[in-house]
């Protein structure tokens, strides 16, 4: 039995914790696993990063909250935590 | 010059505008299709861009008068099919692209390029439709830049009926789904240009464009948001979506009202207060 680092991106519509999901990806520590983009019964796993906190997710990195160089312009979409939960059962 | 019965309305191109793409299912006669599926279903290589001289039935696809009006409407009447072209294979099996813009995004807000994406067979959930994030065509982000998304709330699918067409601003974030059907999905990407001639002075609507529906319709560009994002973001879009309108019309300004609150109703009082 060995711990592994599941990885999951949040991109959450400002840098606060509380505020709403708008796109998601799951990363499993098994091989051969995929991570996609999905054309049926996408599971929307938590609203905000708070209740990913709740179900246990650790962040691992927060968004930099610098404004844009070019502030009329858009660029990405939402901010980006990455989150970790070290979990055992994969075998 | 395209018959105006084709062309677009002031409605459509606003909503173009704003979402970044259209779908059109000019009804192509049901052979037509078939013949195009077959035929690709037939090559054993890619032929890239030399795709029309493996097919040339995709040339009737692209003369038709219905997809002639969309693409006049949107590029100007001198607008012309670049050289570049493709036979996107999504296969049985096949997962999921990564969400990309298609080369390089350039620092404009203007239609110059528009990707018509032809399906000569009927699209289902299953069979690798394309991905869209609508609203993200005035976006400046690198495609190495939108690895780690994965799937947005807003996302759309292009599940189609047989012969349609989804018209994409060039610069939007979009991806093939997996394929996870028996049947190989096919896409014919073509590209076409706006007249690089075409300036400020020189530009006007392409397509049938009426100012007082113009006036009527307005607001959709300052009140529809089509993809969740920061609300800083969705107030630089709307000034996005008003520049593209300027470089489309050739700066025709529009007796408008940009204030949303006035004659807004107040909320009923509540009688049991004080």
């Amino acid at each position: 039995m060995s711990i592994r680092q599941r990885l999951l991106y949040l991109h959450a519509s400002t840098p606060s914790i509380r505020s709403e999901i708008i796109a998601m990806a799951i990363h499993e520590p098994i091989k051969n696993s995929v991570t996609q983009i999905e054309n049926s019964n996408i599971e929307w796993l938590y609203n905000s990063v708070h209740d990913a906190i709740i179900d246990g997710w650790r962040i691992i990195h927060f968004p930099q909250q610098r404004a844009p160089f070019e502030d009329r312009e858009v660029d990405v979409m939402g901010y980006e935590f990455i989150l970790e939960k070290m979990e055992d059962n994969f075998d | 010059m395209t018959n105006n019965q084709y062309l677009l309305n002031d409605k459509q191109i606003y909503e173009f505008i704003i979402n970044g793409y259209l779908i059109l299912n000019p009804k192509f006669p049901k052979h037509l299709n078939e013949k195009i599926y077959q035929k690709a279903d037939a090559l054993d290589t890619n032929p890239g861009d030399n795709i029309l001289d493996e097919i040339p039935d995709l040339n009737e696809i692209w003369s038709n008068p219905k997809v002639k009006g969309v693409l006049q409407s949107l590029l100007g009447i001198n607008y012309t099919m670049n050289p570049h072209r493709h036979c996107h294979m999504n296969e049985p099996g096949s997962v999921s692209q990564t969400w990309h813009q298609d080369g390089l995004n350039e620092r404009h807000h203007e239609i110059k390029t528009v990707l018509g994406m032809y399906y000569p067979q009927k699209v289902t959930n299953n069979m690798g439709p394309t991905a869209i994030v609508p609203g993200t065509h005035f976006r400046n982000a690198p495609s190495d830049r939108l690895a780690t998304y994965g799937n947005f709330k807003d996302q759309v699918l292009g599940t189609v009926e047989a012969g349609s067409i989804i018209f994409l601003h060039y610069d939007i974030w979009h991806a093939a789904t997996s394929n996870t059907s028996d049947k190989t999905r096919y896409m014919f990407k073509f590209l076409f240009n706006k007249n690089s001639k075409a300036t400020s002075e020189t530009v006007s609507p392409s397509w049938n464009h009426d100012t007082s529906e113009a006036i009527k319709h307005f607001g959709l560009l300052l009140t529809t948001q089509v993809c969740r994002s920061a609300q800083s973001d969705f107030y630089k879009e709307k000034a996005l979506r008003e520049k593209m309108w300027d470089s489309m019309t050739g700066g025709i300004k529009l007796n408008v009202s940009r204030d949303a609150w006035a004659g807004k109703r107040r909320p009923k009082k509540n009688s049991n207060m004080m």
